[in-house]
């Protein structure tokens, strides 16, 4: 029988790998099942209850066949308990268990939901409590260190979470971990020098331009107004909101704005009136603007969260904490402009709070998509999503919030390296939240 | 035929074995069958045939069906060339069945499974059809395609030397840099760049470094990344098209009750900032602003400048010369910083553009398609800087150019490491550099580049210029990446 040699070529391929001269023992067929996915978690169950849902140890597949546990498998009676392999795999009875413990029950998932999102949107609320503060010198660099945090994590949530989650990955795979930790590291390392050149040559060219800029500048102040430059954007969005909020103060940029109180409010208020018209429109405009970039950040936000949720627990709060850190930068920044615009207090806190509510609106969508259809799609656009508000929103906006502040390579420094620390800090966070993905049991 | 040959003189030997076996495990079944469990060793099989099967047999289809189950057999995977056999091959079903002389019409009973059986299980041991698992294949190709040393290097060489070209286009776009044309295609540029840039490192760079092969399933999903990046951009514009236009009213106000000075070291640091991103829209205007003062003094009035000529160059650089004391120093610190950051870039795209190259021609040619869309929008705003920093024709070529020769630096690099090391590495990185390019580099410039044209007229038109600069670069990678295993090149 000269065709029948492929045929055995196949349990030779087997018994090589897992066995010794050609057979296997008892060990060895329980590496062979583990790998294979089909060794049991638990000791052995009753042999008396066979059927196919029970999970059988290697033990348990010898002593059925008759074979002791010191028996030496060979090519020819491999075939008689290979069935037993291939019945324990095609039924899956290894498996069930796992999957009912690790998804999360329907109330674990709204709840824990609803509370993830309650405080995060608990920072819109922030900014009555860290409103003295924001008079101080070091609040630019406080919030420096926040907008990098939020940076790091919303970029290291979309490399290390969503997006190898779109694609099918399981945390537990050592391998993409580690070249997800690389693609940070292209990142990053890009970041740093051009950073740091950015640091090293602007220092010097300021010290010689700034020479006969001076004497430009004041024959230009002799013979006429000045150009305004183009204000800094804030987040991407209210960019186009400066301008109506910092020149009537006499501001350029709403890191040194101070806060108005209630009587500077009013007095603010008549101003604008005369100069602007009707106030309710003006504010209006801008609470508007603010309020609809704002909600549909939180949307996403919720939508990533739900979706995350109906994964794991874990998944869920690991996107929740990256959101929290971007979040807290962004009520914050929005908060203060709002109160520059001539809002009071309680006007400014309404409506950060009504852009946040969106974040429960999104909760909502990303639960019920994540239920009933492949989460993947929703993590794979939340990806995506994240990659741009971190380096095309709020990059940006790191780095134009430290024009005004910067005046030497000692300043430059100080704040290069708090932006390091916010980023770090972030990157540190997700990546352990990561690694230990199948270490910790919620619930 | 081999196999003939090799198993001819171990027939006899093979018959004695299957004897021996076939009496050795008589005695067994015996045994078992006085014991307490007289089914339960048969009992699995049984299983089986009952479930896929019907009067205790299968047919060719049912057992194709059990198969399927079981992840294993799968039709749809071709066959290495040379069809040696090994643990990473994934066998299509007929091969299976042909392996065990079984025809359309054969009946398996349960002796035909049990002797069948061990295929199975080793097919689905070796994880060959596995998709997650698909690296030890996914090398076995990849040795069988990879290109030799002398088509990595002729390759990666001429690649780079075409993307240099683009340090030298910026003489023959000189005379069309009248400026609201010139700004356009700038801002086509740049936004194409971005697509490119942002879709190789989703669909090429960062699923090659994490093991993928480019497959239907993961394609669809790197494109969902790009929607969820592009919906929020495109979602994000509206919004501020629609909103700014209902403050345009407050824009006239401010603007006539500024009484604001802008700080001299912030106007200053502005100008540092943009020739750094390579903006050009603000750097042409002051600059001819600050020349125009200084002859006939105008008022609020912006002055808007007309097109420029190497007359017009010559003439401002002279101008310059005397505004700004001391040329050389205040030259060569801005061909410095930007030959640097530009050097910087152009390592990193050698050395993309190397490893990617190692991997297979291929993969280097669609790596150097996303570095060329970005390189040239990059050097000729670099290009036009320098020009207008006061310097001739021939320094500007010679800084861009020993800027953009640092990618053959990268690409050396990228070769040798790309050999001796696992290509994923560099992959990884890369990824993670060019996504910093394409959204925290270059799309910050797209939107300052723009700023000017939408002050001046509609916000339409670069809004619409934008999108098919994204839109573009996205096409390209993704056609790239699906006819990827389909184009054969070298």
């Amino acid at each position: 029988r000269p065709s029948e040699g492929p045929e055995l070529a196949f349990t030779e391929d087997v018994l090589r790998v897992f066995g010794a001269n050609q057979s296997l023992s008892a060990a060895q067929l329980g590496r062979l099942l583990e790998r294979l996915g089909a060794a049991p978690q638990q000791g052995a169950l009753e042999l008396g209850q066979l059927h196919f849902n029970q999970c059988l140890s290697a033990e348990d597949i010898f002593s059925l066949h008759g074979f002791s546990n010191v028996t030496q498998i060979t090519s020819s009676n491999f075939t008689a308990i290979c069935p037993a392999i291939l019945q324990q795999l095609n039924f899956h009875p290894c498996e069930d268990p796992q999957k009912h413990s690790v998804k999360p029950s329907f109330s674990e998932v709204w709840g824990y939901g609803f509370l993830s999102v309650t405080i995060i949107n608990l920072a819109s609320l922030l900014g009555l409590i860290l409103t003295p503060l924001i008079k101080k010198s070091y609040f630019p660099k406080i919030l420096t260190y926040f907008v990098g945090l939020a940076i790091g994590t919303l970029f290291s949530n979309a490399i290390f979470q969503l997006i190898p989650e779109a694609f099918g990955f399981n945390p537990k795979i050592d391998n993409y971990v580690e070249k997800a930790v690389a693609v940070f590291g292209g990142f990053y390392m890009l970041f740093f020098v051009e950073r740091t050149l950015k640091m090293l040559l602007k220092t010097y060219g300021q010290n010689d331009h700034t020479h006969f800029r001076n004497d430009d500048f004041g024959s230009k102040e002799k013979a006429h107004q000045p150009k305004t430059l183009p204000l800094p954007p804030v987040n991407g969005v209210t960019c186009y909101a400066n301008p109506a909020v910092t020149e009537p103060n006499g501001h350029i940029h709403f890191d040194t704005v101070s806060v108005v109180s209630l009587q500077d409010g009013k007095a603010e208020s008549s101003s604008c009136t005369c100069l602007k018209g009707p106030k309710l429109s003006e504010i209006g405009t801008i609470a508007w603007m603010i309020t609809l970039c704002d909600a549909l950040h939180n949307f996403i936000d919720g939508l990533a969260i739900g979706a995350s949720y109906t994964l794991s627990l874990l998944q869920g709060l690991s996107t929740s904490i990256a959101i929290l850190c971007e979040e807290f930068p962004h009520e914050l920044g929005d908060f203060v402009i709002l109160l520059n615009a001539g809002m009071s207090t309680r006007q400014a806190l309404l409506f950060n709070f009504l852009s946040a509510c969106s974040c429960y609106v999104g909760l909502a969508f990303g639960i019920l998509v994540g239920n009933n259809f492949a989460p993947n799609i929703i993590f794979a656009l939340a990806g995506g999503m994240f990659l741009y508000i971190s380096l095309a929103d709020m990059f940006p906006e790191m780095n134009d919030m430290l024009r005004e502040k910067v005046t030497g390579r000692q300043t430059d420094f100080t704040f290069f390296m708090i932006q390091n620390a916010g980023m770090l800090t972030g990157f540190t966070a997700i990546l352990l939240i990561t690694l230990y993905a199948g270490d910790i049991e919620l619930q | 035929m081999v196999t003939m040959e090799r198993l001819h003189p171990a027939f006899p030997s093979y018959l004695l074995l299957v004897l021996f076996g076939i009496w050795r495990t008589v005695p067994q079944i015996h045994a078992s069958s006085t014991g307490l469990l007289p089914l339960s060793a048969t009992s699995f099989l049984e299983e089986l045939m009952k479930r896929y099967g019907e009067n205790d047999s299968l047919t060719l289809p049912q057992l194709k069906t059990l198969l399927n189950s079981v992840g294993v057999g799968r039709d749809n995977v071709s066959l290495p060339k040379e069809a040696h056999r090994n643990l990473s091959t994934c066998f299509s079903s007929g091969d299976l069945f042909a392996a065990h002389n079984f025809s359309e019409r054969s009946r398996i009973g349960k002796s035909e499974f049990q002797e069948f059986c061990p295929t199975i299980l080793q097919q689905l041991d070796s994880r060959a059809c596995t998709p997650e698992n698909q690296e030890n294949k996914e090398n076995e190709q990849t040795e069988e395609g990879k290109p030799s040393a002398i088509e990595v290097w002729g390759f990666g060489f001429l690649s780079v030397s075409l993307i240099n070209l683009a340090s030298l286009l910026g003489v023959l776009v000189l005379p069309c840099t009248e400026k609201a044309f010139f700004s356009r295609v700038l801002t086509y540029f740049i936004a194409l760049s971005i697509g490119t840039l942002l879709s190789n490192a989703l669909f090429q760079l960062i699923p090659e470094a994490f093991g993928f092969n480019p497959q239907d399933n993961y394609v669809s999903k790197s494109a969902v990344v790009f929607g969820g990046f592009y919906l929020f951009f495109f979602t994000e514009k509206i919004l501020k098209m629609l909103l700014k236009q209902k403050n345009e009213h407050h824009h006239g106000h401010n603007h006539f009750t500024s009484e604001t000075l802008p700080s001299k070291k912030d106007q200053e640091e502005g100008v540092t900032e943009k020739l750094q991103n390579g903006d050009l829209d603000h750097m042409i205007p002051q600059h001819c602003n600050n020349d125009l003062d200084g002859k006939a003094p105008s008022t609020d009035e912006k002055v808007i400048v007309g097109s420029m000529s190497v007359q017009d160059l010559q003439a401002s650089q002279s101008a310059c010369y005397w505004l700004k004391g001391v040329r050389y120093s205040d030259i060569g610190t801005l061909a410095w910083m930007i030959t640097l950051s530009d050097g910087l870039h152009n390592f990193i795209d050698g050395l993309a553009i190397g490893a990617s190259f190692t991997v297979s021609v291929f993969q280097g040619i669609s790596t150097s398609v996303a570095i060329l869309c970005e390189e040239f929008p990059h050097e000729l705003g670099d290009f036009v800087i320098l020009l207008n920093a006061g310097m001739s024709i021939q320094q500007a070529l010679f800084f861009n150019f020993l800027s953009a020769c640092c990618c053959y630096v990268g690409l050396a690099f990228g070769i040798l490491a790309g050999s001796h090391f696992s290509a994923n590495w560099i992959f990884a990185l890369a990824g993670g550099m060019f996504l910093y390019i394409a959204l925290a580099d270059m799309f910050p410039e797209m939107n300052e580049v723009c700023q000017e044209d939408e002050k001046k007229d509609s916000f339409l038109v670069p809004f619409v210029i934008q999108n098919l600069g994204l839109l573009t670069g996205f096409s390209i990678m993704l056609v790239l990446t699906m006819y990827s295993g389909q184009i054969q090149i070298g």
